[in-house]
């Protein structure tokens, strides 16, 4: 099942769990240092390597070379949250090994030679961490990965090293932010060693009231650590959304919830900015209880973005677009 | 004296720290110092007079390159990015300070990977001088022993972290 349908833990509030190992060989040169043929000699040796293991994970996932995909598919993985935008950016031989539901990749020839990504549904940090670590050892076992006593696992951003993972959580937090708590929450976080940042806006601001917090430091702490401690924070900006929701549940909130609702049932043209500022509404509606709880609001948010509405409906018009979108909200609201 | 911190190499600075009026005192080891950001990466004194005589291009020219890919230091310092996994080898002393900054701290723990990695060069070397230790006092051969053991304890001195 994919990340983005169905019911998760925390899911009234966090979206999806990420966890990203960063891994590269011994004796070979980092990316940006890799000549054309290094780099196809990489994507072999990854694609061996799982293909020749006799895991059950590992079978399943699919070989794609990069340049086999079209553009907008590119772009519509990234909407995906499946790989990276600076994955895509340039046009060097890349790979990635995807599993059916989309939620395991592993991207080879990014920054790092090899970037294990699992995806999850839900606050889920150990879950995601059991499948990446079973991928890494699996991958470990036939790679000799570059690694040192001191500094753990070598990664070509110093930032990286030592256990070379990235644990990012992706959180709706409307009241919190109209409450102007963003600020403050910035602090409290890049007090523990995470950062926050906003999902699918510009800058900092945050178009859906998604935000995502990650740890900034991989270096001197375990990785059973690292999972306590962002379950820990996870947890906290979630109690501190629920409470503000439970002192908001006034007429107006309420109001608010179900215009968005009936905007989105109803109208012809939704651009993507729309769709987002009132999908936030809506999933917040549903937490609150003002809204059926089978709307399946993250689902939308994905499948409405620009690249994923193009990849099912070929190259159309912006305008187009925004009539595909609104059709495709629709329905899924009227059946309600 | 051994490093408060490592607890395996001499301690060889010497630190006060004034903090809120309470004095506290360590001593540690070169290398422990350094990646505390206490030392800065020393400079050549024959850099200094050669870049006063030729101005920058002199230390330029001589800058140490990682053996492995060429990368230098300055190249690192400028995109943020590390050459290849030897480069950490070749720059670890100036690399230390700045990754101290990032993460604060230069000791993994954690998660080790399955195979042998990066360093077998001289684990390998180490056991094989073990094994060929015990061969010569089996052979009671104990000018070699000696020999070996000394070459052991060097080796250990040198690469232990
Ligand atoms: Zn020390
Ligand atoms: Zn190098």
């Amino acid at each position: 099942m994919s990340w983005y349908c169905g019911n998760f833990p925390e899911n009234d509030i966090v979206i999806s769990t990420r966890i990203r190992l960063a891994r590269n060989i011994a004796g070979l040169p980092f990316p940006s240092k890799m000549n054309e043929e290094q780099r196809a000699e990489l994507c072999a040796k990854v694609k061996k390597a799982l293909a020749e293991s006799n895991d059950s994970i590992a079978q399943s996932l699919k070989y794609i070379d990069m340049k086999d995909v079209p553009v907008e598919e590119r772009y519509a993985m990234v909407e995906r949250h499946i790989i990276s935008p600076d994955f895509i950016a340039d046009t060097h031989t890349r790979a990635i090994l995807i599993s059916p539901d989309e939620c395991i990749c592993v991207m080879v020839g990014e920054e790092d030679h090899i970037r294990i990504q699992v995806l999850s549904g839900g606050l889920q940090p150990e879950k995601a961490y059991e499948t990446a670590h079973a991928l890494d050892r699996l991958l470990g076992e036939q790679l000799p990965f570059a690694f040192d006593e001191r500094l753990g696992y070598l990664t070509e951003c110093p930032t990286n090293l030592g256990t070379g993972m990235r644990v990012s959580v992706m959180l709706h937090l409307p009241l919190t932010e109209s409450r102007h708590h963003i600020g403050a929450l910035a602090d409290s976080v890049s007090k523990v060693g995470f950062t926050v940042r906003g999902m699918y806006g510009e800058n900092s601001k945050a178009a859906a009231s998604l935000y995502q917090i990650s740890n900034q430091i991989t270096l001197g702490l375990s990785e059973e650590k690292l999972l306590e401690n962002v379950k820990a924070l996870a947890m906290q900006l979630v109690e501190r959304e629920r409470n503000e929701r439970k002192a908001n549940d006034t007429v107006a909130l309420q109001d608010r919830c179900l215009r968005a609702f009936g905007v989105l049932s109803q109208a012809r043209l939704v651009s993507s900015e729309e769709m987002m500022k009132l999908l936030s509404r809506i999933k917040l509606g549903q937490s609150m209880g003002y809204l059926p709880e089978t709307i399946e609001t993250v689902r939308l948010l994905v499948e409405g973005q620009p690249n994923m509405i193009a990849r099912k409906c070929g190259p159309v018009s912006p305008q187009e677009r925004d009539i595909h979108r609104a059709t495709l909200l629709r329905e899924a609201l009227a059946t309600r | 004296m051994l490093c408060e911190n490592c607890g395996k190499r001499n301690a060889t600075t010497h630190i006060r720290l004034v903090v809120n009026g309470t004095v506290r005192e360590q001593n540690l080891c070169h290398e422990c110092a350094r990646a505390a950001g206490y030392e800065h990466p020393s400079a050549d004194p024959l850099d200094n007079l050669l870049s006063s005589l030729f101005g920058e291009s002199a230390s330029l020219s001589r800058e140490t390159a990682c053996p492995q890919c060429n990368t230098t230091f300055s190249q690192i310092s400028a995109t943020g990015k590390v050459g290849c996994p030897e480069c950490y080898h070749t720059f670890y002393d100036r690399l230390a300070p700045y990754i101290q900054r990032v993460h604060g701290s230069t000791h993994h723990v954690g998660s080790q990977p399955t195979k042998a990695t990066s360093t077998p060069t001289e684990k390998v070397t180490i056991e094989s001088l073990r094994h060929k230790l015990q061969e010569m006092i089996a052979a009671e051969n104990y000018e070699e022993a000696a020999r070996l053991r000394d070459e052991i304890r060097a080796m250990e001195g040198g690469t232990a972290q």
